[in-house]
């Protein structure tokens, strides 16, 4: 019998990670029997650490404990590796696991034992220079604590309880623009939601302070302003233009926020749609060179308007208005340039430099044009068309209205409730749009839009559990996917009572469509990180290469893996496991891959000296780095926290002082000076989980290019897990996830999806739907198929009354005795 | 200095170096009067008391922060010495402590529990998400009690991007307890604002400007209260059918909601006293600026607008959040500021942390000279100013939350004694100052966090 590193139990991680305990066995041929009843006979050594196989995927088989008794099984254990500390009238850290009154009362302790479990997993304890258990017997004492302090019931699987969320930012942006249909995005103006469990649509974290209120009110006042047209009169337009249409001069760097201009002249072809005077705005910076700032010459339709001197700081922006006339609408040059460039340009590391200036946005106004209502307006008053009179008609684009934004119909008291708001605004004088503008404006201060409320009979009973209404299911599934509202489809199945039967069909239908996006761009970013790419800074002098086109591609690159796995259905194990990766030009110059040009991505296979999947990605080897040097602790944690479900603990809250110890000069590559620092055994124990990951990669540098020396020494990629696994670089590396750590992959990536899907953290009683996931992920382990068992699990499909799970458990244990 | 035709090419520095002149400054004017109806404490020349308290991350290398003297005669060390010109107005207090920034049996986390505990003085719950807790800051329980004097109760500010850092924060403790020092209450942390843009409209846009909200703008406003009245009705209803935990989350909209309404009624009384939003004469920010020296000072500008114009009296300004790791390449340092604080004595780091450190303090003597140049009454808006500028951790290595970095800076309107270094007894709570201070704004509080009593000798 195989024997791995203990990942059961992950329960500990509750706190830290958000990942969830795993199973006590999986992938087994018989689910509906967890704990075999026949002890099955325990390994006597620990086992061999053998190199490798690299072959096909090979499931990992758990030990698998039979029943466990605490006096035969556990007692042993603690008197022989946890008393001497911890007992016998000793409570070093103020912990004794002998001080309760009775075992009953002992495994009453959660909190305790979660500590215990976090401790013997990761083998914090005991310390590296006490005695140590075997494998086998850290393991035997996280599945007695497993199995008795945190015991489930898997016939009556608790569903947990997620608290209302409110939309955040991204959800608000996205439910405004699917509910109205405007071309705004009010949460912009918000402010920045928290987040936890690794994700920021966690509803107990989305608190709602008083600036947001202020906020919402605001919003929604304004997206109806732009929603619904009451004023008829003429108004200015605003033109941007894309600085990314320009043409002529330095195009390098070019972004939607930045265009640099130098003494050739740059242009671009404005379309000025009526007859009239239009102000211009431009917002430039630039540099002195030579004592001078750059001279801005512009130019409208081969007419130099001005040149003007910008103030060359650093920290300003110039602002420069003009106003121009033009006779008739239709197409016209405006022309930039620098008019004062050196006569002899300065040499800067042996390139020439010149005076430039670079263009922050230019914006044009119009004259007042005659407006006509958006189509948004269309759409919201369709419902009242046709009505007898004008009191039906506002009811019912009330009703249709409050339905899409509340998720669910509107009672009829409801309605005339919002009707009441129309009938003050009409007494006030406000005609019949106006009146229905100013009751749908409440609707979207509502707390049934602004939040996703769950009614339940009987909140506050811990027993009562029920499945969720057909609504609810709707707006749980398109905020998982979609990030955003149901559609119209949804709502008629919600409408029909069809929806769950239907679940295959319309996940499969969700995930094809574009607004699946959102998985992308909600899920993957804050899953692998990615989103931390807008925030790295590589030091400029150690990594001259970094630019934030290389920072871009990278997260496009790691965001299109993820995408095709979606799009096309393939197996989630890819995001380890691909042998292709997506570049652009700039990125293939990064991984040295030849034959690629231009800005699109094209699907590309790696070269030999990078290894497919994450591992290889610039992204997480640059997010996981410092700003001048690779952080093998920071790979490493990451790889066991994201990847593989089995965080470390945190460090200790006082981190000893290891130069006092090592006074030693540390010389070597990166890897050496650390080895050599690791001295102390508080330390040691949890690094040795870490750095070996991280040492794995050092073939990598700071920002993810390939490398073989570091300090002028060749780079040792070797390493060896604390399950035993030994490996030979990255791809070695990627092929022990693949095979022996297949199984945790698996579960944590049901682990982070479902706590994504719900919007709440795992708790220990979820494991038996994390392990429900991950069983049908050993088989099957498309994309599709880890949403839809994600779907289709309890915690997502029901909800409980509020209490913990004791209080859950011991309700439905009373229910049963009570007549 | 006239005021300058914005046609023109103007540099926004040169607005912001004009400020003190051209824009309408409220206590030399016309708003004397209406404004000493509103205040509670006044001081100096009719001009309120303000109240304002700033956080700088990941401790200070203390050896070059703290004066060897005492009282008026002490010699301040190098990371201070940007405040040479300003140093009548600064005070140092050493000693101070936040033991419940401390572990306390909860393990690692110190830089989510000192940035949590920096204001409430609590020790916050260690949870990833399902039931925060920490309690009401300093400058909420004034803004609860004082806040209606002006337009804003608060305000609540930072030099933080707005997209936060994706995964986990410190250690298994949400990042609400590191990204907020403000607290409404021991759920509800109050978001800081770091994009200059948006703050500026807070202050100074009114509706009356978007051209989308032109129209039916005085039927709008006059519909405000049936709308929340409904909402309000409806939120109540669906309370009474949620579970305890959601009930939480409705306390929090019905907050919000009674204080919405509340500022709307400000702004329509401020309005009707002609003191409505200033107009100040500076350019509206385009956002959030990619130099982070240009970012912090014009945070700053708006701060000292903000207390100047009187739009309010409370604020707080997390500088950048505790475990903040940015590096700083401009001033010469490379890595990571959380990075270096672990410097395990290495000289070289602790030299690269007391760069940053004086960089921090170069951009609070920024922030105190603009204050200082800014006239009201018979003095300046500093005079009239109570700052307290620290960090819930002394030295980064340690994790340390005694002996922490304290500057007190302002006059306080006559009731503080600043230009000296003042001692306390180890351990003496950073909150006991905290009472002090709102005792200086009228503000009544026996007791914050782990408070024993009031500060003296301030």
């Amino acid at each position: 019998m195989k024997t791995r590193i203990p990942h059961f139990l992950g329960l500990l991680l509750l706190g830290f990670s958000g990942c969830t305990p795993a199973p006590v066995e999986r992938a087994d041929e018989n689910p509906a029997t967890p704990v075999p009843a026949t002890p099955t006979p325990e390994p006597t050594t620990p086992p061999p650490a053998k190199p490798v196989a690299i072959a096909e995927p090979e499931p990992a088989e758990p030990i698998v404990f039979g029943a466990l008794d605490f006096t035969k099984d556990v007692k042993p254990l603690l008197d022989g590796y946890c008393f001497k500390c911890h007992g016998n009238g000793k409570k070093k850290g103020g912990l004794a696991l002998d001080a309760w009154t009775s075992l009953e009362v002992a495994v009453q302790d959660q909190k305790t034992w979660k500590h215990v479990l976090e401790a013997v997993r990761t083998g914090e304890m005991p310390p590296d220079d006490e005695k140590q258990p075997t494998l086998v017997e850290r393991e035997k004492m996280m599945a007695w604590i497993d199995r008795t302090v945190f015991a489930v019931d898997p016939d009556h699987p608790d569903p947990g309880r997620v608290t209302m969320r409110r939309l955040n930012r991204v959800e608000y942006n996205n439910t405004i623009r699917d509910l109205v249909g405007v071309d705004f995005q009010p949460a912009d103006d918000f402010p920045a939601d928290d987040s936890g469990y690794g994700f920021d649509n966690i509803g107990d974290v989305l608190s709602l302070p008083p600036v947001l209120f202020e906020r919402y009110l605001a919003a929604a006042e304004k997206v109806m302003s732009l929603a619904i047209l009451n004023d008829h009169k003429p108004r200015p337009d605003k033109i941007y233009v894309d600085l990314m249409q320009i043409e002529g001069g330095p195009k390098a760097g070019t972004t939607s926020v930045a265009r640099k201009i130098d003494e050739n002249e740059s242009t671009i072809a404005l379309e000025l749609p009526v007859a009239g005077e239009y102000a211009i705005k431009l917002v430039a910076e630039s540099e002195k060179l030579g004592g001078e700032g750059a001279k801005l010459e512009w130019k409208f339709n081969g007419q130099t308007l001005r040149t003007t001197e910008l103030a060359g700081r650093k920290d300003a922006k110039d602002t420069l208005k003009a106003t121009v006339r033009v006779e008739k609408p239709g197409s016209y040059p405006f022309t930039l340039r620098v008019a004062n460039p050196l006569p002899n340009p300065e040499t800067k590391n042996g390139r020439p430099v010149n005076r430039t200036l670079t263009v922050r946005q230019i914006m044009f106004t119009s004259p007042p044009q005659p407006v006509k209502a958006p189509p948004s307006q269309y759409k919201i008053f369709a419902p009242g068309r046709g009505q007898p009179n004008l009191e039906l008609a506002a009811k019912a684009i009330l009703a249709d209205f409050g339905r899409r934004a509340f998720r669910r119909p509107l009672a009829a008291t409801e309605v005339d409730r919002f009707f009441w708001i129309a009938k003050q605004a009409e007494k006030k004088g406000a005609n019949f749009e106006q009146a229905v503008q100013t009751a749908l404006t409440a609707i979207l201060v509502s707390p049934h839009f602004l939040f996703r409320g769950e009614l339940q009979a009987d909140p506050d009973n811990p027993r009562a559990t029920t499945p969720i209404n057909e609504w609810n299911l709707a707006a749980r599934l398109s905020y998982f996917l979609w990030s955003t509202m149901p559609d119209d489809a949804l709502f008629a199945e919600a409408a029909r009572g069809t929806l769950r039967k239907n679940l295959p069909v319309q996940v499969k239908r969700m995930l094809a469509d574009p607004k699946a996006d959102a998985l992308v761009e909600n899920y993957a970013s804050q899953w692998l990180q990615t989103r931390n790419l807008k925030l790295v800074q590589p030091d400029a002098r150690t990594f001259p290469e970094w630019d934030q086109a290389l920072a871009t591609a990278m997260q496009r690159e790691t965001e299109l893996l993820f995408q095709r796995i979606m799009r096309e259905d393939r197996s989630v194990l890819e995001i380890v496991g691909a042998d292709y990766t997506f570049v652009n030009e700039r990125l293939a110059r990064h991984y040295r891959i030849a034959g690629v040009e231009g800005e699109a991505f094209v699907q590309v296979k790696l070269p030999e000296d990078r290894p497919g999947g994450i591992l290889g990605h610039g992204s997480f080897l640059t997010l996981t780095s410092n700003p001048t040097r690779t952080s093998p602790v920071k790979r490493g944690k990451y790889v066991l926290e994201n990847l593989l479900g089995t965080p470390p603990p945190p460090p200790p809250p006082e981190v000893p002082n290891l130069d006092d110890k090592a006074r030693v000069e540390l010389v070597g590559t990166l890897r050496q000076r650390m080895e050599q620092h690791r001295v102390d055994p508080n330390c040691a124990s949890c690094h040795a989980r870490m750095d070996p990951i991280g040492f794995g990669l050092e073939q990598f540098d700071g920002i993810g290019a390939r490398r073989d020396r570091d300090e002028g020494a060749a780079i040792d990629p070797t390493g060896q897990l604390v399950s035993g696994e030994k490996f030979q670089g990255p791809a070695e590396l990627r092929t022990i996830l693949l095979t022996k750590k297949r199984g945790d992959f698996l579960r944590c990536s049901s682990e982070k999806m479902l706590t994504y899907a719900l919007g709440r953290g795992l708790e220990f009683y979820d494991r038996l739907a994390v392990e429900k996931i991950t069983r049908s992920l050993q088989k099957e382990p498309s994309f599709s198929n880890l949403v839809l068992e994600v779907v289709k699990s309890v915690p997502f499909q029901m909800r409980r009354g509020e209490g913990d799970h004791r209080q859950y458990t011991e309700g439905r244990k009373t229910a049963a005795v009570a007549p | 200095m006239h005021i300058p035709d914005k046609s023109l090419n103007l540099p926004r520095r040169s607005f912001l170096r004009g400020l003190g002149v051209t824009m309408a400054l409220p206590f030399l004017e016309s708003m004397i009067p209406s404004v000493v109806k509103a205040a509670a404490a006044s001081a100096i020349g009719g001009a309120p008391r303000r109240l304002v308290f700033m956080y700088l991350p990941n401790g200070m290398d203390m050896e070059n922060w703290t004066p060897s003297g005492a009282g008026d005669k002490f010699e301040l060390p190098s990371t201070l010495q940007p405040l040479t010109p300003i140093r009548q107005q600064v005070s140092v207090l050493s000693g101070l402590a936040h033991v419940n920034a401390r572990a306390l049996g909860d393990g690692a986390g110190d830089h989510a529990r000192a940035n949590a505990c920096f204001l409430t003085g609590v020790h916050v719950r260690k949870t990833s998400g399902a039931d925060i807790q920490a309690g009401i800051s300093a400058d909420q329980v004034a803004a609860l009690q004082v806040g209606k004097n002006t337009r804003l109760p608060s305000l609540e500010l930072s030099c933080e991007p707005t997209t936060r850092q994706a995964g986990s924060c410190d250690s298994g403790y949400a990042c609400a307890y590191q990204h907020n020092i403000s607290w409404r209450n021991e759920n509800t942390p109050m978001p800081p604002i770091g994009d200059p843009r948006l703050v500026f409209d807070r202050l100074f846009t009114t509706s009356d400007e978007d051209p989308d909200l032109m129209a039916g703008r005085a039927l709008r406003e006059s519909c405000r209260s049936s709308i929340l009245d409904v909402v309000r009705e409806d939120a109540k209803a669906f309370q009474k059918r949620l579970g305890a935990t959601d009930r939480r989350k409705m306390d929090e909209y019905l907050t919000g909601l009674r204080e919405t309404e509340v500022a709307i009624q400000q702004q329509a009384k401020f309005k009707a006293e002609n003191a409505a939003k200033p107009r100040p004469a500076m350019e509206k920010p385009e956002g959030i600026p990619g130099d982070m020296t240009e970012h912090i000072r014009i945070m700053y500008d708006l701060l000292a607008l903000a207390l100047q114009t009187d739009s309010t009296r409370i604020a707080s300004m997390m500088v950048l959040h505790e475990g903040s790791n940015r590096p700083y390449p401009f001033i010469g340092v490379t890595d990571g500021h959380h990075d270096l604080s672990h410097h395990g004595n290495s000289a070289e780091k602790k030299e690269k942390i007391a760069k940053i450190n004086r960089f921090h303090i170069e951009q609070v003597a920024y922030l105190l000279t603009k204050l200082q140049s800014m006239k009201e009454g018979f003095g300046t808006v500093l005079d009239n100013s109570m700052i307290v500028i620290g960090s819930g951790i002394a030295d980064g290595n340690a994790h340390a939350h005694h002996d922490l970095p304290v500057l007190l800076c302002g006059g306080g309107g006559g009731t503080l004694k600043p230009g000296r270094h003042v001692r306390y007894e180890k351990e003496t709570p950073m909150t006991n100052l905290y009472l002090s201070l709102l005792d200086r704004i009228g503000v009544k509080a026996d007791r914050l966090g782990d408070s024993s009593g009031k500060l003296e000798r301030i």
